[in-house]
């Protein structure tokens, strides 16, 4: 009962919408060049259902490996930053730099640098760009955050430099962690996206490039299934880290009491 | 009873022109039950944290004149909260292997009981010993403020420490679990043959607990009183209601209301 309890009012909502948007266009007579009907982008989904999905799969590929990246690289330069204080120094400048110049400015020099034939490899750095910096910053948040007596305790007992980073550091800075990679997992979504834009046509085959074809023909129920697609996958990769969060945390965390 | 600890015009100070403590000398025999009291920020904390060898004191030695190793209940329980209480008090014994266990030198990737096969079981006793056979599996989150001091002391035992430090540890405790767990306390110090140093701002809980009550000086300098508590070896509640424990805690309290 709970269950349903909470999938209902949002699913009633969503129907309600779907509803009232379908009127709208009979009401207002509006082409379906400009708003096409929920039904017609359920047929343009179901006609292109093929293409639609192989692009999915890019996109998601994409989108996957830069989150890996992203953690890898997030919580490895965290551990590095916060055992070595000068390095902190003088990285951190330049990883803002990264962090705060618009990727989409630097996207095409990367494009050119990877090359034209390696333009999957370009895309899932653009991608990796946008999504490191949070699950950097969290995880060095979450990492110096311990509690200094449980420092002392470790201390007290000649624990090794690697058992306080596995033993006390990294399970107290996985709650940051987690929420870190959560906000990454839909910048990486985005910049893939946006990496899928600057790459242009004949070199890219994502949902993105889908969005900007579908245009150009003023297929815009097209288009909007492509949107559709991307907002499903944005929602999978949520729920799978929130699920994932879960799992990891429910026994011990103060938030799932 | 010959010395354990020995400290000498030891002195502690964050920047030079505001001094914490000392300078301050002091022998610790082996075996006694000392209380530690002194006004709020006298730095009775940091006092316990130079003797473990936690902050280099910024003057003055201190020796130690039999092998010591220390067991710590902080302030607060402190403890991993994403182990059950079994794996927290088996932690020292993880961190410190090679040392403590030496038949389980290796590896096993199997978790704590399979690379430590005795860990678990020295956990499990000393749990035991604490009242807690049945939290055993719990995480900390489910056991009240209480029974985790009680982990909390299970996990300085279970090292096999010869000096006990303790941190003003049952002071955020209602009283009835303060006075069990004072109780426990002083029975397995006593038990186990222990050096204890226990830091208190509670008048009543150090004469309970200790042997010698040192009092420090609300500012940097000598220690003020260094008394010894007459009353018996084994103590409970009617230590409490003696004449001879209202008598003496009286006369620490004059002395702690003069040093301000």
């Amino acid at each position: 009962m709970r269950v349903i309890g909470s999938y209902l009012p949002p699913l009633m909502m969503g129907l309600i919408l779907l509803g009232l948007w379908e009127a709208a266009i009979l009401v207002y007579n509006i082409p379906p060049y400009v708003l096409p009907a929920p039904h017609l982008i359920a047929e343009a989904f179901w006609l292109h259902r093929t293409e639609l999905l192989a692009a999915s799969l890019v996109t998601l590929t994409i989108t996957f490996w830069a989150f890996i990246w992203a953690l890898l690289t997030g919580i490895g330069f965290a551990i590095v930053f916060t055992r070595a204080r000068f390095i902190e120094r003088a990285l951190y400048p330049y990883v803002v730099t990264l962090q705060v110049t618009p990727v989409i400015a630097i996207a095409p020099l990367i494009i050119i640098w990877v090359g034209f034939d390696q333009v999957q490899r370009a895309l899932v750095i653009i991608a990796w760009i946008v999504a490191f910096f949070p699950v950097l910053t969290n995880s060095v948040a979450g990492l110096r955050a311990v509690d200094p007596d449980l420092h002392d305790l470790f201390t007290l007992y000649r624990a090794r430099s690697w058992q306080r980073l596995v033993y006390l550091e990294l399970p107290a800075a996985l709650p940051q962690i987690l929420t870190g990679a959560k906000i990454s997992a839909s910048l990486a979504l985005i910049g893939a996206v946006v990496a899928e834009f600057v790459a242009g046509s004949g070199n890219s085959t994502g949902l993105a490039w889908r969005i900007i074809e579908s245009g150009n023909r003023l297929d815009i129920a097209a288009m909007f299934a492509s949107l559709v697609l991307l907002s499903v996958i944005g929602i999978g990769l949520f729920y799978t880290l929130t699920l994932l969060e879960w799992l990891l945390l429910r026994r011990w965390h103060p938030s799932y009491r | 009873m010959s010395t354990l600890i020995g400290l000498e015009e030891v002195r502690y100070s964050y920047t030079p022109d505001r001094p914490v403590i000392g300078p301050l000398s002091l022998q610790i025999k082996q075996g006694d039950i000392t209380a530690v009291l002194g006004p709020s920020g006298c730095g009775k904390s940091t006092l316990l944290r130079l003797i473990a060898a936690l902050r280099p004191p910024s003057g003055g030695t201190i020796r130690y004149e039999q092998p010591v190793q220390f067991g710590f209940v902080f302030q607060h329980p402190t403890l991993l909260d994403w182990r059950s209480a079994r794996d927290n008090v088996a932690l020292p014994l993880l961190l410190n292997r090679r040392k403590n266990n030496p038949s389980a030198q290796k590896e096993t990737g199997q978790g704590l009981s399979a690379a430590a096969p005795n860990a678990g079981q020295i956990a499990d006793a000393w749990l035991d010993r604490m009242g807690l056979r049945d939290s055993a599996d719990q995480h900390p989150r489910a056991l009240s403020g209480g029974m985790q001091m009680r982990v909390s002391i299970a996990r300085a035992m279970a090292a096999q420490p010869n000096c006990l430090l303790f941190d003003e540890p049952f002071a955020a405790l209602d009283e009835l679990t303060r006075f069990d767990l004072n109780r426990m306390v002083r029975s397995v110090v006593r038990q186990e043959h222990l050096t204890a140093l226990f830091v208190t701002h509670s008048v009543q809980e150090s004469v309970f607990l200790a042997d010698r009550v040192l009092i420090l000086p609300k500012h940097a300098g000598p220690i003020i009183a260094d008394l010894t508590i007459s009353g018996p070896a084994q103590r409970n509640d009617e230590w409490r209601a003696d004449p001879l424990f209202l008598e003496q805690t009286q006369a620490i309290s004059a002395i702690l209301r003069e040093a301000g």
